[in-house]
């Protein structure tokens, strides 16, 4: 009954609690009239068909009055609004959300485990016989090959007659398994735990954070007194697990941690990073950087490889050596421009596990441009952001100034302690000069410098040009200081006349955390790693800056890349932190924040001019053949199966007109399938069209574009890898972990000590609250599926016999 | 006969050698005095030196080998609490000493670890501290306050220039440009003939230790397109390379090779583009053969001065060096570090006319060690 209920539409609620549902209607007397209507209409019908059909037999004369009849009262039913009303007081305990890890790390063994000691804790508490004070061989192997998942289950299992069972009375225990997304989970049995750990929900990868955030979003206001977090610690995505926890702490939940896996070594050769700077120019000699790590193996000499397809591009020999990370440098020259999907690769050693083969391999995207661009940098104090800044556009090959072979640099400190005629020489005067610009980067400079006259040039060059725009917000005048003319380029609306937010001053000693959207998760500028998981995981840990432009809304039509998220009124307010939008013909991209310095945190240059290299790249103006070509491109460039990838098509006509018909097909070629995709045109921008799709299938998924109008068929592709994320670090993360449980006062509990949770959890006395719920009994497909079948009983007896 | 024998015997094995080797480390020891405060009486000076020198036991590195970010959350950890502990020694007026060269490497210390003025817990440390050292600027640029006036002050000068060259545009105050460039004029003004500068703000003489602090104030500058002729960074880069010794490793005034001489001279040559100079290779090859150690038996003279510039050193060179280097200072730190968030000179002198103001130096130089890690300082960027 239940399940039918909620077939039907009925709210969870209203199901729960169906003997305090009563049934009534939104318009009683049309119901009330219509039932005494229908008696004498109902006879009405009966003496018509009678008189009228007499030469048919009685039982169809009768099934015929009775389905109109039936119609009938279906419809004023209808009209009356039946609908189920619940009022009741509702108690709300606190909650203690058991989170299983259903990664795929969590498929590794749980041990070896050791001392003797150890053993007997593990199989007490996955429910083995331990009243001897030994473990009996058999349960000792078993114990020896679980999976960390199937021990996870049967602590559980094991616990709930103990004291899970009895915690129910003043407690609401909820279960969920989570992977890349998190899923309510049943354990009746440990067949059925079993069943969903191995089938985690949207992919492999841990994404802890997210799910610390999905219990507490789901909680939706009801106290969680507790997490019990059964996890390998491992985390290779989603929402910062640092962040979630400190939400946790704030929601005063504890997060109590159950770590599962060995923190013995296991013997494994593993690629735990790949970095290229991503962007290079032909003829550049391309790095990439490559970390290996290894342990359990001493003095091993390995061959590490750098392929594109079954090409070896460069090789170099390594010893490997326990516990360390080595880096190594593999170079080679680019010759040719486009993209170029590189594989980074280590032949196992024998003694890896065949899992833990997947980690060695890894691949980076390269992108090689022909031209380089010419761009100008223009900030009024010499601030951090513009010194790094300005140093690495210098080195970046791919950059040029308007005449010369570096970027033009303008700051404002210098540029007034010029004579009058070289300041107005410094920036360009006319559009044809400000247009021969691919990109400007324009910082915290006074209108002093950036006149009425400039800013209206660079808007005209923009709109009309196409030139690209990065406008980094500064606290001396950008833009609060600005115009009309300079704000109506910006993808975002600014609070007027707000120099920007200080962190400390709304009590953020820590500073403001980013957070990356999820357009900003596949978005070529803020691709920091290939992958979609650890790409958002990077972002997430970013240290915390302490000020931000007083954005107050997103345009309509921009893009926002980042939000910073900021207390409000009890709430956190998403305010557009990095966004980027069309102004005319010209890409527009607004970084909120001067503080992109700090994400030099540990790596250098590495993801802060990942960063600025690629959005000056992003934004860039296309050359005028080149604008008008068609172009076809997908987001992430590297995926895993089940994640989404997005397209976008530029769609030109040979004569360089965009196209402008609502709709246009693609043909996606998968491995071993082929298939058609529709892209909806983009109201915004004529000939922009854009899609989703949700590859299934590891490997290469190729789409074509044949424009059918002389030019010619363009392609984009997207490899789909399953991720060896997972397996990068196979060890247990205890102090990922103990983290966890240090922020919000919750602690790590090993496997002998989970009977101590109820003890720790701050039992508060049950929420009461009124629960009023309508739902509407007429507006569902049973209803409709009535008067379908009547009706076609109706028409089916009047065609059996003859009538019209 | 291998580097760590010769500096044994130059420094602990031979008393006779020692007089003479007084005279050359002299200008060293200036540097001791000048930045482990004024405070001390001459004679005194050398104690901190020796405690140093005799130092042989403690503790050796206990480095193991953890993840990029499990070795992030210690270090900054680790940071959090010596800043922590250098911001409750700052004193009402803004400065840590009477001295300009421990209140500019504490000033470098919290930006390093990110804290900029105007924002952060740390903002009025900041505004304060600078607002002492601005102050302090006399007539002819140099920061240098007054009772300190007598002194040569040319070591503050470079750490002050370079704390405000690093401050500068983060920081609106026009004051600061104001003073910064005066400042900047009086480096150029007063470069020797020979390239180098001296204790003294005129241009009549020269060693290394002095030279490179100027030069990595110009650089900073420099970064922060304040103009600095290219004639002075030429000079700069020969007077560094006249110092150079042959076997590698740089002299204090001419060819021969200290530790941390050597490192600064590294350093320095880094600093200024030239990382594939002939004499930068020799001299890392030099820096490699020297322990890393708490107590190094005498080898390591300016213990914490060689290791804030042999990191930067290995940084600037990357690769192989800076992966042998960084695990094993980061690990000695970590580990020495006190409670309270301060460091002590190898050997924990307490007592030894060691303690109070030098501290804030020693942990200010120690902080920057570790700050590393954060790549924030951009004057120290690759």
């Amino acid at each position: 009954m239940e399940s039918f209920l909620r077939s039907i539409g009925i709210a969870d609620d209203v199901v729960n609690n169906l003997d305090q549902v009563t049934i009534t209607v939104q318009r009683p007397v049309v119901l009330w009239v219509s039932l005494i209507l229908l008696i004498p209409v109902g006879y009405f019908i009966y003496r018509r068909q009678r008189d009228n059909l007499s030469t048919i037999p009685k039982k169809y004369r009768v099934a015929l009055s009775a389905t109109r009849i039936l119609i009938l009262a279906i419809l004023l039913g209808v009209l009356a609004g039946p609908y189920l009303e619940l009022d009741h007081r509702e108690k709300r305990k606190p909650i203690l959300a058991v989170l299983l890890d259903h990664s795929q790390s969590m498929r590794l063994p749980a041990g070896p485990f050791i001392s003797n000691d150890e053993l007997l804790k593990v199989a007490s508490a996955a429910g083995y016989d331990t009243t001897t004070g030994t473990v009996a061989p058999d349960a000792r192997k078993a114990l020896n090959r679980i999976a960390r998942s199937e021990l996870a289950t049967s602590v559980i299992e094991t616990s709930k007659p103990g004291w899970i069972e009895p915690l129910q009375e003043d407690f609401e225990v909820r279960y969920y398994g989570f992977s890349r997304q998190v899923t309510p989970v049943s354990i009746t049995t440990t067949d059925d735990a079993a069943e969903a750990a191995s089938n985690p929900s949207g992919g492999n990868a841990s994404h802890l954070g997210d799910a610390i955030f999905h219990v507490l979003d789901e909680a939706q206001g009801q106290y969680v007194s507790g997490m019990l977090l059964l996890s390998d610690g491992q985390n290779t995505g989603g929402r910062s697990p640092s962040l979630a926890a400190r939400a946790a702490a704030s929601a005063e939940s504890r997060i109590f941690v159950v770590p599962l896996g060995s923190s013995q070594p296991m013997q494994d050769v593993s690629i735990v990073d790949v970095y290229t700077s991503g962007q290079v120019a032909v003829g550049d000699m391309v790095s990439v950087h490559v970390t290996l790590a290894s342990q359990g193996f001493d003095n091993r000499p390995v061959t590490v490889e750098l392929k594109e397809g079954d090409e070896v591009l460069a090789s170099k020999q390594a010893l490997v050596r326990d516990r360390e990370h080595q880096h190594l440098e593999l170079t080679f020259e680019a010759k040719q421009a486009g993209e170029r999907l590189l594989t980074v690769h280590v032949p196992p050693l024998k003694e890896e596990t065949e899992a833990l083969q997947a980690n060695n391999t890894d691949s980076a995207f390269v992108q090689i441009s022909e031209e380089k661009l010419r761009v100008l940098l223009i900030d009024g104090l010499p601030r951090w952001d513009f010194r790094f800044i300005k140093n690495a556009i210098r080195r970046d090959n791919g950059l040029a100034g308007r005449t010369g072979d570096q970027p033009d640099i303008v700051v404002e400190t210098e540029w007034r302690r010029l004579a009058p005629p070289a300041r107005v020489a410094a920036l360009p005067r006319t559009l044809e000069e400000l247009a021969e610009y691919h990109t400007v980067m324009v910082g915290d400079a006074t209108p002093e410098l950036l006149t009425p006259e400039f800013c209206e040039l660079l808007a005209q060059g923009v709109e009309e040009k196409g030139v690209g725009l990065i406008v980094s917000a500064g606290t001396e005048a950008m833009p609060h200081r600005f115009g009309p003319v300079l704000h109506k380029l910006l993808p975002v609306v600014l609070n007027p006349g707000d120099k920007g937010i200080e962190a400390v001053a709304r009590n953020e000693y820590g500073g403001f955390q980013m957070e990356i959207s999820p357009a900003g998760i596949i978005h070529e500028t803020m691709r920091l790693y290939d992958d979609p998981g650890r790409n958002q995981k990077v972002w997430g840990d970013m240290p915390g800056y302490f000020w931000c432009a007083a954005v107050e809304r997103l345009k309509p039509a921009a893009t926002a890349l980042a939000y910073n998220p900021l207390r409000e009124g009890g709430g956190i307010r998403e305010m557009p932190l990095i966004a980027w939008h069309y102004e005319g013909s010209g890409k527009v991209m607004f970084v909120g924040t001067d503080s992109t310095w700090m994400w030099r945190q540990n790596v250098g240059d590495r993801f802060f001019y990942k960063f600025w290299g690629q959005s000056i790249r992003f934004v860039s103006r296309k050359d005028e053949d080149e604008s008008q070509k068609t172009q076809f491109r997908v987001r992430p460039v590297r995926a895993q199966p089940g994640e989404e990838a997005q397209i976008e098509l530029l769609a030109y006509t040979a004569q360089g007109r965009p196209l402008e018909d609502p709709t246009q097909s693609v043909v996606l070629l998968s491995p071993g399938t082929r298939d058609h995709l529709t892209l909806q045109a983009d109201p915004n921008e004529k000939g922009r069209y854009t899609g989703v799709f949700t590859p299934t299938e590891a490997g290469k998924h190729r789409l074509v574009f044949d424009p059918r109008n002389g030019s010619e068929p363009v392609e984009t592709s997207l490899q789909v890898l399953i991720a060896p994320e997972e397996y990068r670090n196979p060890n247990m993360n205890r102090p990922q972990l103990e983290l966890l449980a240090n922020t919000t006062g919750g602690r790590v509990i090993d496997l002998d000590e989970l009977d101590t949770v109820p003890d720790q959890l701050e039992n508060r006395a049950p929420e009461e609250r009124q629960l009023h719920r309508e739902a509407t009994l007429w507006d569902n497909w049973l209803i409709l599926l009535i008067l379908v079948l009547t009706y076609t009983l109706d028409v089916g007896i009047r065609r059996l016999m003859g009538l019209s | 006969m291998d580097s760590k024998t010769d500096n044994k015997q130059h420094t602990a094995a031979d008393p006779g050698r020692t007089a003479g080797r007084r005279l050359r480390l002299a200008g060293l020891a200036g540097l001791a005095a000048i930045i482990a405060g004024l405070t001390v009486p001459q004679s005194g000076l050398r104690e901190p030196v020796q405690a140093q020198q005799e130092e042989t036991s403690g503790k050796s590195s206990s480095a193991e080998l953890i993840t990029e970010t499990e070795v992030v959350n210690r270090v900054r950890g680790s940071v959090t609490k010596s800043l922590e502990y250098l911001a409750t020694q700052q004193r009402p007026d803004g400065a840590w000493d009477g001295n300009n060269a421990p209140n500019a490497l504490a000033l470098l210390a919290f930006m390093g670890a990110g804290h900029v003025p105007g924002r952060g817990p740390y903002r009025d440390v900041l505004e304060k501290g600078k607002r002492f050292v601005l102050r302090t600027q006399n007539e002819q640029g140099v920061f240098v306050p007054q009772r300190n006036a007598g002194s040569g002050p040319m070591y503050q000068q470079g750490l002050a220039t370079l704390a405000m060259a690093e401050l500068y545009g983060m920081d609106p105050d026009p004051e600061l440009e104001t003073k910064l460039r005066k400042a900047v004029d009086l480096l150029i003004r007063c470069q020797s003939p020979k390239g180098g500068w001296r204790y003294q703000p005129n241009p009549s003489d020269q060693d290394l230790s002095v030279t490179v602090m100027q030069i990595m104030a110009l650089r900073a500058a420099n970064n922060a397109e304040i103009p600095v002729p290219e004639a002075t960074i030429e000079k700069a880069v020969n007077y560094v390379r006249s110092c150079a010794d042959p076997k590698g490793g740089y002299g204090y005034q001419g060819p021969s090779r200290k530790p941390p001489t050597s490192a600064a001279g590294i350093v320095s040559l880094q600093l200024l583009g030239y990382y594939d100079d002939p004499t930068v290779s020799k001299g890392l090859e030099y820096l490699s053969t020297l322990p890393v150690e708490w107590g190094t038996g005498g080898s390591i003279t300016y213990w914490y001065y060689f290791h804030y510039y042999a990191i930067q050193a290995n940084y600037q060179a990357g690769g192989q060096r800076w992966a042998d280097w960084h695990p094993r200072i980061r690990e000695l730190l970590l580990e020495k570090q006190n409670d309270d968030g301060s460091w002590d000179l190898p050997g924990g002198s307490e007592g030894a006319n060691v303690v109070g103001v030098n501290k804030v130096y020693w942990t200010s130089m120690a902080t920057l060690v570790l700050e590393i890690y954060m790549h924030f300082l951009p004057a120290y960027q690759r």
